[in-house]
């Protein structure tokens, strides 16, 4: 953290830098030659890539001091939990599963801010490789299996024969499966089904994530994708979660050259969909940077 | 018995992955940084270290190249909070005898779980 004097010295020094442009335009121009002009900006983008850096090291030290105390809570309490460190009582046993689901609780926060913040500065790490999408959609709906069980939702999947492997980061592109499945489970009702289709499209592979549950207003169905946005901010605060998934979900589609959307009927349900191209994008970090994840774009 | 050495800079991680191994019937010896790791190295003459890639004082580079020079053979896994890309794996692994990474924060049977653990 010996970085944040320094964040604070230059955005000080930005301070100064901006401060002539407080004066009148004319009289600022007249005290300025060109050669002074030409050094003015040469000193600002020096101290822009000097920000650029921070900030870059700043995500790199707060994700490292944020997730390192993650690894000594959740070992401790599974250690314990496993009766490794001695026999515990039934309460103790109950009462360790609650802390122990709270951290992967917090653990998952610390993750999407962490994500969203790499988004917001364009600096998303990206790892492409082949990805079998049948074995991934399978995997991602059997291992998400056991949160809907709780509901007694069952969750399907119909993938089309013979369907093209993709050139994705398969990591982040099962993040997605797992925030919209995650979602569906939130927002069905018990004893319901989740689909999750998959087929070609001409040069795209679509991904449909279908649930039975109370759906989305017609006039939040754009906003959704922002972060932190909730359609119904008490219910959905409940149900746990702050409106980062969505957000991220959209980043990450976006970042390979794919798109994202809903259709929904209110208490009917909702189908959250997206597509990623068959032919890989070359630079997907590159389009990252393009993502307006706050929706700031938008709202102008 | 296998021997394990743990780098990280992190006490309460530090002990408690010393902690599970020794559970596990490892031999373990501990460390606070690279230079604590380089001098303690020779003594101990570990199987394994697991070592922190984000620690104070050097870089995992310097501890990769001084463990070279000392014709150390102790296979290393890393443990990281990024994700390494396939370019990235290969110049890691090239620098030195790193046989695995871990991302934090992982699993207790994750950990235990790893191949390179063999009793």
């Amino acid at each position: 953290m010996g970085d944040v004097p320094e964040i604070v010295k230059i955005l000080r020094d930005e301070e100064k830098l901006g401060r002539p442009h407080s004066k009148s335009h004319d009289s600022y121009k007249q005290l300025h030659t060109l050669e002074d002009y030409q050094k003015e900006i040469e000193e600002q983008n020096i101290q822009l890539k000097k920000l650029d850096k921070i900030k870059s090291n700043f995500l790199n030290v707060t994700s490292h001091e944020l997730r390192t105390p993650m690894s000594s809570i959740k070992g401790y309490i599974q250690l314990i939990l496993k009766r490794k460190l001695g026999e515990i009582t039934e309460e103790q046993r109950k009462s360790l599963e609650i802390v122990l689901k709270n951290a992967n609780r917090l653990d998952h926060l610390i993750q999407d801010i962490l994500d969203i913040s790499r988004l917001e500065s364009g600096r998303m790490k990206f790892i492409p490789g082949k990805t079998n999408v049948r074995t991934m959609v399978e995997e991602t709906a059997e291992t998400m299996q056991s949160s809907a069980d709780v509901k007694h939702i069952k969750i399907n999947t119909d993938i089309e024969n013979n369907i093209s492997d993709l050139t994705v980061d398969q990591e982040r592109i099962e993040q997605v499966l797992i925030n919209l499945v995650n979602n569906a489970i939130k927002f069905s009702l018990d004893n319901s089904n989740i689909d999750i289709k998959v087929r070609r499209e001409k040069d795209d592979i679509l991904f449909e994530i279908q649930d039975f549950g109370r759906g989305i207003p017609e006039n939040k169905k754009d906003t959704i994708f922002d972060a932190f946005y909730q359609v119904n901010l008490g219910e959905d605060k409940k149900l746990g979660g702050v409106g980062l998934g969505l957000a991220i979900s959209r980043g990450i589609v976006l970042a390979h050259g794919g798109r994202i959307w809903v259709e929904s009927i209110l208490d009917r349900g909702s189908t959250f969909a997206f597509i990623l191209p068959v032919k890989p994008v070359q630079d997907v970090e590159g389009r990252f940077k393009e993502v307006d994840v706050f929706g700031v774009e938008d709202s102008r | 018995m296998t021997k394990i050495m743990v780098v990280d800079d992190e006490k309460d991680l530090r002990d408690m992955v010393n902690l599970i191994m020794q559970k596990e019937g490892f031999e373990m010896e501990m460390a606070e940084d690279g230079v604590d790791f380089l001098n303690k190295i020779d003594d101990f003459q570990s199987d394994l270290v697991t070592l922190d890639v984000m620690m104070p004082g050097l870089t995992i580079k310097e501890i990769l190249e001084k463990l070279k020079e000392k014709k150390n053979n102790s296979k290393i896994i890393l443990l990281t909070v990024v994700r390494f890309s396939e370019e990235e794996k290969e110049r890691i692994f090239k620098m030195g005898n790193v046989v695995d990474y871990i991302t934090k924060p992982f699993e207790l049977d994750e950990f235990v779980n790893i191949q390179y653990f063999g009793k």
